[in-house]
Formats: structure tokens, sequence, C-alpha cells
């Protein structure tokens, strides 16, 4: 294989065999096309095929790429065809041991199928198939199911038969293994088949796996109830094994085992979706909703959080039926004693979902009184879920009594991050609240985050104390922040002046022109700290500030500071002031 | 090219072989400039122990506040247990070079050849780098770094503690520093002494090297160089902190949760031109702050 070849194939086709550097073997495999465009099509199938079989004896990574590798090599071998002459490796490669190289054959293999003809399939993808459903090992009959859905759609009938008997002899196999494989080449299946097939033979298929004795079988199956579902849907005659598989699916909802619970509650969304489109709109949702119901109060707290996520769609679902939606708001409020924190995290967060569903006069009645529980949690996290979405609730008027001590309890608590989370959202809520409340409760709340121990909140209220000016202008400004950020001013710890200095920075951006020449000043008179961290800010402040300044301002007051600064004995106040001089002018 | 290295070391990302080399070069060139005590004016944080715990010093700054809005006294021990030693090394070696006068490196005990070479330093270079190289160039910056801070001539700043070699910083001041800790002997003490409540005088120390002092020593120092607090590192606090003799010596540790396993707190102290002291005491930082490799399998040394 060696005569008139470029040298660079050449040297990969003996790398591919390199005897001690994986990297060596890796970097050839994944150059292989070199090779395949050096020999041509015909010596490509007779020759490199054959040898790089052969080489099917290396490590996972390397058997991986190749597997990717060969999906590509339709036009080595001289075009579609030819496609088949590509199987017998990749055949190979799909019972490795290693179920990523396994995986990534059975992807390689499909692209390949999709661009066979028929014939082509009939003669060399179902014989192959067939062969590794009799295999012995269960990768071999693991892959053959995966690969029953891929070459379904283009064989003759008589194969159709033939492949749906192996994929049922797999999934009645006594080693569990197998049985998994054929529950998770089902769902695909369901996609592949024709709705008669579906209908019979796959319903059944469903039925069996939905009652095998092992949990990870039936956890699999699980999403399989509702794409039978969907696929029948416009096909009135099966519209009984549509809502048999449906029902299988609900029964599951039941199940013993907490993982195949979970897997329903995760697919909820769908079901409820799919039973509306076949039974209609009114009788769809009677009894679906109280399934919802009970996994939302499932004795497994995984199976209740991951329903909890799914409140506002189902919500939005039913939100024609006001009996539902009430059933599913008790349902809510039965968790406010759920005994695991996460739950009621997720419970508490998802259920502000409800509140644009929900009349007016239902939320203020029915889920009220729950989110003000939620709003009185021991676990600050379950507080936080709420506040941090309760601009959702707007009007907030109701929720004054609730909401303004949650704000004040999180205010405080003693987890920093806690703290941070309720000032990204202060300044909406303080928005969405009545001004009046705002005034007389909460106003003091920024200025008290501005003198935070710890560094991040201090620079995130002042960020937040810009918003709040944003919100409520400049006459504010002039009552309100002004006197306080004064006091800053001569604080005892550069740290404080610095946070001043931070919040300056960001109030430039809101502030109307007059009092940008207050703010200034106080910049200004910084610049003279006698701590050089001080001034450095200030520096900076006065760059920050420069988009918003008058040009007479900044020339007259911005630019002689920075140039006394640029004189400045510490090292850094000097750089940190040429640099805003320059940004400046 | 510094800030540029700061942006990647920020954010837990290495610096290549020969970049750390650039930077080590550098490094012991601005330390080798400080004396053996560095004096230092408040405001100033001052910083226990980090042991290569990079998103915890992260958690650090987040609480104190940013270099250079900050000023910062670290006391030793960057290196060793925790599974970013180089990461951590290179970042405050970087942002010593790039903020001379905001921050201050101390040597600890871990900044040795021979402990860096047991405790995982010395391992965490040669796995992640392929060869030894790096770890020789970071343990020459070692020998390099001051052994005692002075804060507004009010603080004495050491990773262990006091010696009976030394009674007034001319003695430390004549310490040949530029070399391996030796087994004993005043710099040897410095960095691996520990204070011990109800004892009078020194006392050979249960870890083999350095000395357990007691309060008369303490005071007798303290009065003979006109200071008023000793703060040091080197043992773990489970609340970060801790006073002792009367609050004339404090233990600063800002590893928290040690280890990632030993759930105590850490803390920083904040001090000022008055001569307040602040403590700030924070958490170790939640997982999703984290990087991936967090969660790899604690290594051998730990057990």
């Amino acid at each position: 294989m060696s005569q008139s070849l470029s040298y660079s194939a050449a040297v990969l086709i003996d790398q591919l065999r390199h005897p001690d550097e994986l990297g060596i073997r890796m970097n050839a495999v994944k150059n292989v096309d070199v090779i395949a465009r050096a020999i041509g099509a015909a010596r490509t199938r007779d020759e490199l095929i054959p040898y790089l079989h052969e080489c099917i004896d290396d490590e996972d990574e390397v058997l991986t790429v190749l597997a990717e590798k060969l999906a590509g090599f339709v036009n080595h071998v001289g075009g579609v065809p030819y496609a088949h002459t590509i199987l017998a490796p990749l055949e190979s490669l799909a019972v490795a041991d290693a179920r990523v190289v396994r995986n990534q054959a059975i992807e390689s293999i499909t692209s390949l199928v999709e661009i066979m003809a028929g014939a082509a399939v009939d003669k060399y993808v179902v014989p192959m198939v067939v062969k590794l459903a009799q295999g012995e090992c269960f990768n071999f009959r693991t892959s053959a199911a995966a690969l029953v859905p891929v070459a379904y759609p283009k064989a003759s009938a008589t194969n159709k038969q033939a492949l749906l008997a192996e994929f049922a002899q797999i999934g009645t196999q006594e080693l569990p293994v197998l049985r998994r494989g054929a529950a998770s080449a089902l769902l695909p299946l369901v996609k592949a088949v024709e709705p008669a097939v579906a209908a019979t033979t796959l319903v059944e298929e469903f039925r069996r796996l939905s009652e095998d004795s092992q949990d990870t079988v039936r956890a699999t199956v699980v999403p399989v109830g509702v794409a039978i579902g969907e696929a029948l849907a416009e096909h009135a005659e099966y519209k009984d094994a549509a809502l048999a598989s449906l029902g299988l699916f609900r029964q599951m909802g039941k199940d013993r085992a907490w993982r195949v619970r979970y897997h329903v509650a995760k697919g909820y969304m769908a079901y409820l979706g799919c039973m509306q489109t076949l039974v209609g709109e009114r009788d769809g949702v009677a009894d679906v909703a109280d399934l919802f119901v009970s996994l939302l109060g499932d004795s497994e707290a995984e199976v209740r959080a991951i329903a909890a996520t799914q409140l506002k769609e189902v919500g939005t679902s039913l939100r024609q039926h006001p009996l539902h939606l009430a059933k599913l708001v008790e349902a809510v409020g039965a968790r406010i004693h759920d005994p695991v924190d996460y739950v009621r995290v997720a419970v508490a967060g998802n259920a502000i979902g409800l509140a644009s569903v929900l009349t007016r006069a239902m939320m203020i009645q029915q889920l009220k009184p729950v989110l003000d529980k939620f709003l009185e949690d021991k676990d600050a996290q379950v507080r936080l879920a709420v506040v941090s979405r309760s601009v959702e609730l707007v009007p907030l008027d109701p929720f004054v009594t609730s909401l303004v001590p949650a704000i004040f309890l999180l205010a405080d608590d003693e987890d920093w991050r806690v703290r941070c989370a309720v000032i990204e959202v202060f300044a909406s809520i303080c928005h969405a609240l009545p001004t009046s409340v705002f005034e007389q409760k909460l106003v003091g709340l920024p200025f008290n985050w501005l003198g935070d121990s710890i560094c991040a909140i201090r620079y995130v209220a002042a960020k937040c104390v810009a918003q709040l000016v944003g919100h409520f202008g400049g006459a504010w400004f002039d009552r309100i922040v002004a006197p306080r950020l004064q006091a800053l001013r001569s604080h005892p710890s550069y740290l404080h002046r610095i946070t001043l200095l931070r919040c300056i920075g960001h109030l430039a951006e809101v502030v109307p022109a007059e009092t940008e020449a207050q703010l200034g000043a106080t910049a200004l008179a910084l610049c003279q700290d006698v701590v050089p961290n001080v001034r450095l800010t200030a520096a900076e402040t006065l760059l920050t500030m420069g988009n918003h300044m008058s040009d007479s301002y900044k020339q007259s007051k911005a630019v002689p500071a920075l140039q006394r600064l640029v004189q400045d004995k510490d090292a850094d106040v000097k750089d940190g002031a040429t640099k805003a001089l320059a940004g400046l002018q | 090219m510094l800030d540029k290295w700061l942006a990647r070391l920020s954010e837990c990302q290495r610096l290549k072989e020969s970049e750390v080399r650039l930077l080590c070069q550098k490094a012991a060139e601005v330390l080798a400039g400080e004396g053996n005590v560095q004096h230092m004016a408040a405001p100033i944080t001052v910083v226990g122990d980090i042991h290569g715990q990079f998103y915890d010093l992260k958690e650090l700054f987040r609480v104190g506040g940013d270099l250079p809005e900050a000023n910062y006294l670290f006391l030793g021990d960057f290196v060793d247990r925790g599974f970013y030693s180089v990461e951590t090394l290179c970042w405050l070696l970087a942002l010593k070079v790039r903020f001379p006068q905001r921050v201050t490196l101390l040597r600890g005990n871990h900044e040795s050849q021979q402990i860096s070479q047991v405790y995982g330093f010395y391992d965490e270079c040669l796995r992640k780098y392929g060869s030894v190289n790096v770890w020789r160039h970071c343990t020459e910056v070692f020998n390099s770094m001051p052994l005692a801070g002075v804060v507004n001539n009010q603080t004495f700043c050491v990773h262990g503690g006091l010696s009976p070699a030394a009674n007034t910083m001319e003695d430390i001041q004549n310490i040949d520093r530029n070399c391996e800790p030796p087994h004993d002997g005043l710099m040897n003490d410095l960095l691996w002494s520990d204070p011990k409540d109800r004892l009078e005088g020194f006392m050979t120390s249960p870890r083999g090297a350095g000395f357990e002092f007691g309060q008369d020593v303490v005071e007798q120092f303290l009065h003979a160089n006109d200071f008023s607090l000793i703060a040091r590192a080197h043992q773990i606090m489970p609340k970060g902190f801790q006073f002792l003799f009367d609050s004339k010596l404090v233990t600063v540790w800002s590893a928290p949760n040690y280890c990632y396993r030993c759930k105590n707190a850490a803390a920083i102290l904040q001090l000022d031109e008055y001569g307040t002291r602040n403590f700030t005491v924070f958490e170790a930082a939640p997982q999703h702050t984290r990087g991936p490799q967090a969660r790899r399998a604690v290594p051998e040394y730990f057990l």
C-alpha cells in the first residue's frame, strides 16, 4: 500500500499502528482522510477500510475518533452506492467494550443509513442488525436494539417484520440490561414506525416494559407513553390506543420506585398537552390535574421538587378551569410545611408563576396566604425565592405587610450572599411598591448596605442607590441621598470612602446635570484624601464621570485635580491619575 | 503583559512555564528590595494562611475588597494542601509585582523547598506542568520574601511567632534571609513558633521546629519595641481568629474549611490609621463559584 503515496500519507499509515505513543496513533486517525485522498476510492475500499478494521484493538479515545471519522468516509469510498463498504468496521465498533465507542459507532451508522438507498439497507444493514440481535454478549444486542429504529424506515415490509421481531426478542430477555436497551430504543422507534404499528405492537411493548420488574427499565421507558400519544394524536382511528398508552403513563405516576415517578413528573407537561389534544380542552384536564397534585405531594423530595418547576406551565394550561386551579393552589399550600428545604425553595419560587394565571380574586384569597407563609419560612433561601421574584406579583400593594418584614429579615441575614441577592432585586421591588411604603419603611436599607462589612455588598449597594435615584429622580436624590452620602465623605474607614466614590461613579449616569457638579465636588475633595487608595479611586471616578461632565467643569476642575495627582508620591495614584487624565482629554 | 496575566490568574487559569519563570524573576527582584522587617502604613488588611485554596482567596477579595482599592499584608503559607497552590502563588506574586506598595507578602513555613516537597506544592507542579521547573522557580522566590512586618510602628506581624534569639527589630534585620530556612535559629523560629497559654518563657515546640512562648515573652517583646500587638497566623482557628494574652497577640487564619473538610471559618484583620482592629469573618466560597477541579479525589497527603 505504500507505492506512489504522498509522503505524509505514508507516514500516517505507519503511525496508525505506532506501538507506544497513543498521541501519535490518535493524530494518525484524526488525519485518516489524508490517506484516503492519497490512494483514491478503489484502494480506500479494498485496502484502507479493511486495514482500519484490523486496527480496532486500541484505546477507547482512538476508537471513538475512528468511529466518528468513518461517518464522513462516503466520498472517499466512491459515493453513496459504496456507503455500505464502511459498515464492517463500524459494526465491530458498535460492539466495543466502552459505551462511548458503541454510541459513536451507532451514530455514524445512523448517518450512513440516512443517505443509503432502501435496497442497500435491506441488503446490508438489516442482516447486520439481525446478526447483532442474535449476538452472544449484551453489547451486541443493545446495539442491535438501538439500530432497529435506524434501519426500520428504509427496510422492506418483510424486513420490517423481522426487525420488530428481533426488537421484541431483545425486550423480553432475562438480562435486565437488554430490556433497558430496548426501553431506551423504544422512544426513537415510536417515531420510526407507521401509526398502525405504534398503536398495536409498540403499545404492547410499552405495556410490558412499563410493568418490568426492574426500576431502571421502567424509569427509562416512561417518556414513551407520551411519545406514542403524540404520534397517534392526529389519527382518530387509533385514539383508543393513544389513550391506552397515556393511561399507562399515568399509571406509572403511582409506581413504587421514585425514579419512575420522577420521570413522570418531568414529562408531565407533555402529557397534559397531549391529553388536551386528544380528549379536548374540557375533559382532557379532569383527572389529569389530580396526577400533578399527587406528584407535588409525593413521598420523595426529588419528585416534589421537579414537579414544582412546572407549576407555571401547568397553571397556564389549566387557566380555563378554576376548580383545578384551586386544587393546584391548595397543593402548593400543602407544601409550606414540607420538611425538605430545597422543596420549599422550589415550590415557593415557582408558585409565584401562578399569579399571572389566577384571577385577581383567586390570587388574593388563595395564593397570597400561601406566599405569606413562605415569606415567614425559617429558611432564608425560601424567603429569598419569593422576594426575588416578587415583582411578578405587581401590583404589590396587598403584599406589603408580609413582603416588607421579609425584606428586613433578609437584609440582615448572616449569609452575605443572601443579603447580596436581596439588594440586587431591591430597586425593582421598591419601584413596584407604593411610594409611601418605600419612603416610610425601606428607604434606610440601601444606606445600611452601603456600610456593610463585606466589600461585595457595598458595591452592589452603590449600584442599587443609583438605580433608586434613576426611579425616583433628582429631587429625591437631593432630599434623601445627598445628606447620607455627605456623611460617608468623612467616614473613618478608607474602604467606606471608596464605596462612596463607587456610588458617585454609578450616580453620574442617572443624576441631572446640576447635581453632577455636587458629586464632582465630593470626588475632587477625596482626591486629597490622606489614604492613597482613596486618591487612586477618586481619580478613576473622575474618569468615569467624564462623559457626563460639562466641558468647562472638566477643564476647570477635574483636569487640574488630576494633574496634581500625577505628581503624587504614591506610584499607584500617579499611575491611575495619568490614565484618567489621558482618558479625559 | 502583567495586566493580562492578572486577568487570567484571577480566573484560575495557569500561566505557561516560561511565563512563570519571568514572573518569578520579577517578583524576586521586587521582594529582594524589601527589608527582613517590612514597615507599612495603616490602613491595611492582615491575612493569614491561604494554602492553595484559590477560590477561597477569591472569596477573601470579595469580602475585603480588590487590589489596589484595599491594602493587604499576607502572613505567608500561600502553598501546599489546597488544590491550587500554583495558581494562588502566581496570582499573589503578580499582584505584588503590579502593586508593590499595596500588598506585602511575608514568608511562611511552607514557603520552603523541604516543606513544599512533602505537603503538595511539588506534586502539584509536577502534575500540572510535567516537570519540577515551576516548583524550582517558585522556591527561589520564597528565599526573597521578608520575614516580618510592622504596621504603623504598632503591630508586629509574622507567620509563626517569637524567638529566644531576637528581642529587637535589629536582630531580625541582621538575618541573612536569602536561603532555605535552617533547621533551627532565629529565622526558623519566626516561621514556626506558636504562642501557648499559661506558659512562662520559651519551651521546645511539639512541631519539632521553633518554640512555644508564653505571655511574659510577648509582653517583654512588645515593651522592648514599643509595639501594642503581635498579629500572626500558622494555626487554624475555628472562628477565623483568636486573641491571646489579654489581646496582646492575635492569630489570624484565612483558609476557610481548611483542606476542604475542617469546617472552620476564616477571618481577615483590618487595621486602620487610628489603631482600630476590625475582623471580618467569612466562610468557604460556595460550590457554584468553584472550578470543576475542586471535586477531584482528595490527595493522599490529607490522610
